[in-house]
């Protein structure tokens, strides 16, 4: 079996109801599902819930896919529906932890700025960001970890652009305020 | 009510988002870390924070699978006219779906066996072919080339993969995660941009070839960094690891996508090399003298084999036959 990817004949395929490229998409866009999901859910079996009711909408309404632009959007979008149509005491929001400076194996450039985040820094970071608002949270996570330009963050969340730029500032705000705050108290 | 002091914050905001900064924004942050080395070291560490998250569960993977299958069978189409049919095509893709089941699950298995490395593999002798990664990255694999990345490669916090061959990149655009193609020689690091690598194992020099965007490239053995632009190509020695660039004519090193062989006094012993590739196909120089014949010419591959070989032959004064389906050049 050749193993090419490409996205727009994947999609294709499957609006003609070819299964086999419905398994590929699945291979292949479950890791990024995921991991939208988790930024919603804390549960996990909550989790495989929406996981599942993603695929089965996409597949119910395959004849539509051929107009998708953007796969990491609908998805976060397909994950926003189906978390907002469940019971909302579900909706608790992951806690994010932040990475260790480590190393990629194949990487051979050191990030300089990696080494001013002691440990006891990133404790205190990832409380904040835990405490922040949830839609507030989301938003810096969207952005920050996922790349979203802010207008597909305001088209996913059906909010307006400002919004977006608002939460930001109140994110990186709150952030630098703690940053401040710890390295004029050391 | 907007407060003065949250205009520079937005313009902070911007630059740890993937956002285009306007002149105005960028100098306003250059002098707002400028201002005070604090501000400066803030905006490193607001710039390291990365987040970390859970691994992708592959061990629910299959269960979610499974249990999307199930809801799929479920539903139940409603018109009375179209249901024979609507139910013959359920149970057709149902039998499919069941086959692939099994064999879904042991090409999982298969995957799991070699740590999740994933290849994209253009063999010798096949068209070029057209790949896309997980971030939108188009990849354009030549003959006898392979490209590879793991689980972890395309993690978000860096784009990483490995290529051995040649092949054309044309890199989503994303500046908090470079992309980082790693040839045996060296390594080469992108932030948004369309270039040509190749590498194969048995050619002496490794190169990279700019055409638009900017890449860094960098030589494991000299552990020597340079920068090129576009219509510039940078080449690694395989013999010592040196690095150096020159200008070129970029065209001339992308064709090969549209199936264009292009030979620039090329020595017959690498033009028989790229046909045998190419082609997936046997050539032998028998006469020694012809190794380093050149030749300069442009054939497009549709041509075929033969027509190639009989062209250069009036050039390179040579003698060929074929037997067995291999070339021998005599």
């Amino acid at each position: 079996m050749k193993y090419t990817i490409n996205m727009n004949s994947l999609l294709e395929r499957i609006s003609q109801d070819d299964p086999q490229a419905f398994k590929v998409f699945y291979e292949y866009t479950y890791p990024q599902l995921y991991r939208i999901t988790s930024y919603f859910l804390s549960d996990s079996e909550a989790r495989k819930d929406i996981i599942s009711e993603v695929y089965m909408s996409l597949w119910r309404n395959r004849q539509t896919l051929k107009d998708i632009r953007n796969i990491n959007n609908y998805l976060f979008i397909s994950v926003r529906n189906n978390v907002m149509r469940t019971n909302n005491e579900k909706i608790s929001y992951q806690h994010i932890q932040i990475e260790e400076s480590g190393l990629e194996e194949c990487s051979t450039w050191q990030d300089p700025e990696k080494e001013l985040l002691n440990n006891e820094l990133r404790e205190i970071i990832e409380l904040t960001v835990n405490n922040l608002p949830d839609r507030c949270r989301l938003i810096f996570i969207m952005v920050r970890e996922e790349g979203k330009k802010y207008k597909d963050v305001a088209e996913i969340l059906s909010i307006s652009e400002k919004t977006v730029q608002a939460q930001m500032v109140i994110a990186v705000k709150k952030i630098g305020a703690v940053v401040n705050n710890y390295r004029s108290s050391v | 009510m907007k407060k003065r002091d949250d205009v520079i914050w937005e313009k902070i905001a911007l630059s740890l988002s993937n956002e285009e900064l306007s002149e105005t924004d960028k100098k306003d942050l250059d002098d707002w870390q400028e201002n005070d080395v604090e501000n400066r070291k803030l905006h490193d560490i607001l710039n390291g924070i990365h987040l970390y998250s859970e691994d992708d569960a592959l061990t629910d993977k299959e269960e979610i699978l499974n249990l999307t299958y199930s809801k799929m069978f479920s539903i139940i189409p409603s018109e009375n006219k179209s249901r024979k049919k609507s139910r013959f095509i359920l149970l057709s893709i149902a039998a499919s779906i069941l086959l692939l089941l099994s064999f879904g699950t042991y090409l999982f298995l298969k995957n799991q066996n070699n740590g999740n490395v994933l290849s994209y593999y253009c063999a010798a002798g096949e068209h070029a072919k057209k790949v896309i990664l997980p971030d939108d990255t188009e990849v354009i694999l030549n003959s006898d080339s392979r490209l590879t990345f793991s689980k972890n490669s395309f993690s978000h916090h860096h784009r990483n993969v490995k290529l051995d061959g040649e092949a054309m990149f044309s890199v989503t655009h994303d500046k908090k995660h470079p992309f980082l193609v790693d040839v045996s020689v060296g390594q080469i690091k992108v932030l948004g941009t369309k270039f040509n690598v190749r590498s194969y194992p048995n050619e002496e020099k490794t190169e990279a070839t700019l055409i638009e965007g900017s890449v860094e490239i960098s030589s494991k053995e000299t552990k020597e960094v340079i920068r090129i632009k576009p219509d510039e190509q940078a080449s690694i020695s395989r013999k010592n690891g040196s690095l150096s660039v020159a200008q070129v004519n970029v065209d001339d090193f992308i064709m090969w996508k549209d199936g264009w062989l292009q030979f620039q006094s090329m020595p017959l012993k690498e033009i028989t090399r790229l046909l045998e590739r190419h082609y997936n196909v046997k050539i032998t120089i028998q006469n020694d003298n012809l190794n380093n014949a050149l030749f300069t010419g442009r054939f497009n591959e549709d041509e075929g084999l033969e027509n190639i070989i009989s062209v250069i032959q009036l050039y390179c004064k040579y003698k060929y036959i074929i037997k067995n389906n291999e070339y021998f050049i005599i």
